[in-house]
């Protein structure tokens, strides 16, 4: 979870991933289409992957959902792709990503 | 579907179920055994008693004639087997097949009194159509007895004949016992002209129901509420279940939209209204959770929009509607609205088509993936040793399907609510009732779609060209989903 944190303080939004969920794509897609420049972790890609996908799911909260993606705004935690989408939709992710320094206007 | 052949070997259900008010109350048989065991003492009480019973309501529907008859059925049911055998193989002067002089031949099993008008007319049609009926064992079982009956008609047949003439004839010589199985006879006869009567108006009455339920099966066919037009093959146990459950949703939903409807029509004060308004978001919910549960049970049932009529499944986007679409829609039909809440739903609409964008996008994906996976190797080649490997990765990929589904609800569900926050009590109420009324038309543009005249005659220009340009466009969209 460390290294997690660690990860997600790198930048104002991180989003973690696997490379085979093609909802994380949906997620980088749609910061993309914001304007964020948001960092991309594949978890596959790092060496200790696998623990770090663990205290992620453990972080959302259940051993349903899938760890990924997992979305940090300003180094904190924010959720799935369910919280990201519905925070999109009541209006409160733009000024989110604002108040982090993610997006200017 | 009738109250036929009660001498069946299968005990009815409650019919009540069918809603259709079928009353089954000439269900279960008395067993030929049984009913011969009567003495013939108790038997006559029954049909005294009955009759005392039934005379006063003559002309009262056949529930009550039904149950007068239960005790008794068994012989009347042979009869009434091949009265309905008879009744539908002839045009409606059905009434005048029974002659009301009993024929003069081997009849079905009755006792005594009861063998008037009624079975021995019919037993010469029940011979033709004992091979129809579940009966034919019966008549078989107890056939030993027609012989003895056969006496008793015959004799009966001569006081039938004479009866009328026997009261007139007073001076002569007649024992108490003749008279009283006379008048029992007369009786008898009575009863079962009534009886006759009652099953022939149960009959149409049945017949009636029947019309009307076919036609209710019909109409809702073709509003694509029932897969039996379409193939069930391909439809699993969940699906069955889950159109069943949309229905009886879409029923619940009228109901509220109905309900909506009159409150702001009676300008009811908006503590009231926003109860109904609330109730209705809430049953929005129990939708998004039936289709929850299903994209996990079968997805493919939902994202090929199966349980949609055919012109929402045109407009499908991603297992149901697409939400930026719906607010396009909406925005003029609730002015006036104050500058703010134009803000508001424009900004949602907005952020919607870029949260269904990214979907899209990431489903667009999962298509590459998966077609990268299913030609993986050689599609011509024999020599594919990673068949099965192949399948358990596209099986995995397939899995995520499931994801967007419960995702693009999500989207759904979240647009309603939004709209109910930004929205006043009456301009939800109004909002629900425009999503009501769009989805309505939907469905009746489907039914009226798939009842169209299909013959469009070459020779008839102006007609074939507009309905082939009205299918045109359904069409293009078809083949962009």
């Amino acid at each position: 979870m460390d290294r997690v944190t660690k990860i997600a303080s790198e930048r104002a939004v991180v989003v973690f991933t696997l490379s085979s969920c093609c909802m994380c794509h949906t997620v980088t897609r749609l910061f993309a289409d914001l304007g964020v420049n948001a960092l991309v972790h594949e978890l596959d890609s790092d060496p200790r992957g696998k623990d770090m996908e663990r205290a992620l799911l453990k972080a959302l909260g259940g051993g349903r959902g899938p760890a990924v993606p997992a979305v940090f705004i300003g180094g904190k935690l924010v959720g799935g792709t369910n919280r990201v989408m519905s925070l999109h939709l009541s209006g409160e992710l733009v000024p989110m990503l604002k108040n982090a320094g993610a997006l200017w206007l | 579907m009738g109250e036929t052949s009660s001498s069946s070997s299968h005990s009815r259900q409650d019919p009540c179920v069918l809603g259709y008010g079928f009353h089954g109350a000439m269900g279960n048989s008395i067993s030929p055994a049984n009913f011969f065991d009567q003495e013939g003492a108790t038997y006559f009480g029954g049909l005294e008693e009955a009759l005392m019973h039934h005379t006063p309501r003559r002309t009262e529907q056949a529930t009550t004639t039904s149950t007068a008859h239960h005790g008794d059925t068994t012989p009347f049911a042979t009869a009434a087997t091949a009265t309905a055998a008879t009744a539908t193989a002839r045009p409606p002067p059905t009434l005048d097949i029974f002659p009301s002089w009993p024929m003069r031949s081997p009849h079905t099993p009755k006792e005594g009194s009861n063998v008037t008008a009624d079975s021995t007319d019919s037993e010469g049609s029940s011979k033709n159509n004992s091979d129809h009926k579940a009966s034919s064992d019966q008549q078989g079982g107890v056939a030993n007895m027609t012989s003895q009956f056969d006496q008793i008609s015959q004799e009966q047949h001569k006081t039938m004949a004479t009866s009328s003439t026997h009261s007139e004839r007073t001076g002569k010589t007649l024992d108490p016992k003749t008279i009283r199985r006379l008048a029992q006879n007369r009786e008898a006869a009575r009863k079962s002209r009534l009886r006759k009567k009652a099953y022939i108006q149960q009959l149409e009455s049945s017949k009636l129901k029947l019309a009307q339920m076919e036609q209710d099966i019909q109409r809702a066919r073709s509003q694509g509420l029932l897969l039996g037009g379409a193939p069930c093959s391909n439809s699993s146990s969940g699906a069955a279940m889950f159109d069943m459950e949309h229905a009886r949703w879409l029923d619940d939903h009228g109901r509220r939209i109905v309900e909506l409807h009159g409150a702001l029509q009676a300008h009811l004060p908006d503590g009231d209204l926003r109860a109904i308004v609330d109730n209705t978001l809430t049953h929005y919910d129990e939708l998004f959770r039936l289709k929850a549960a299903m994209a996990k049970s079968d997805v493919f049932h939902l994202i090929t929009g199966v349980w949609a009529s055919p012109a929402e499944r045109c407009f499908l986007w991603m297992g149901g509607f697409r939400p930026s679409d719906m607010l396009k829609t909406l925005l003029p039909q609730l002015d006036p609205l104050t500058e703010q809440q134009v803000i508001g739903i424009c900004n949602l609409q907005q952020s919607s088509q870029q949260a269904e964008e990214a979907l899209s996008q990431g489903l667009e994906q999962l298509h590459q993936s998966l077609a990268d996976t299913m030609a993986g190797g050689s599609l011509i080649d024999d020599a594919n040793m990673s068949f099965m490997g192949q399948m358990a990765l596209a099986l995995g990929k397939l899995s995520n399907l499931e994801g967007f589904v419960i995702q693009a609800d999500n989207l759904r569900q979240q647009t309603l609510h939004q709209m109910h926050r930004i929205l006043t009590v009456r301009q939800a109420a109004r909002c629900f009732l425009a999503i009501g009324e769009y989805h309505n038309r939907l469905r009746a543009l489907s039914s009226l779609w798939t009842s169209r005249p299909r013959e469009i005659q070459v020779a008839d220009e102006g007609n074939c060209g507009e309905l082939r340009m009205a299918a045109e466009p359904l069409r293009n969209q078809f083949s962009a989903f």
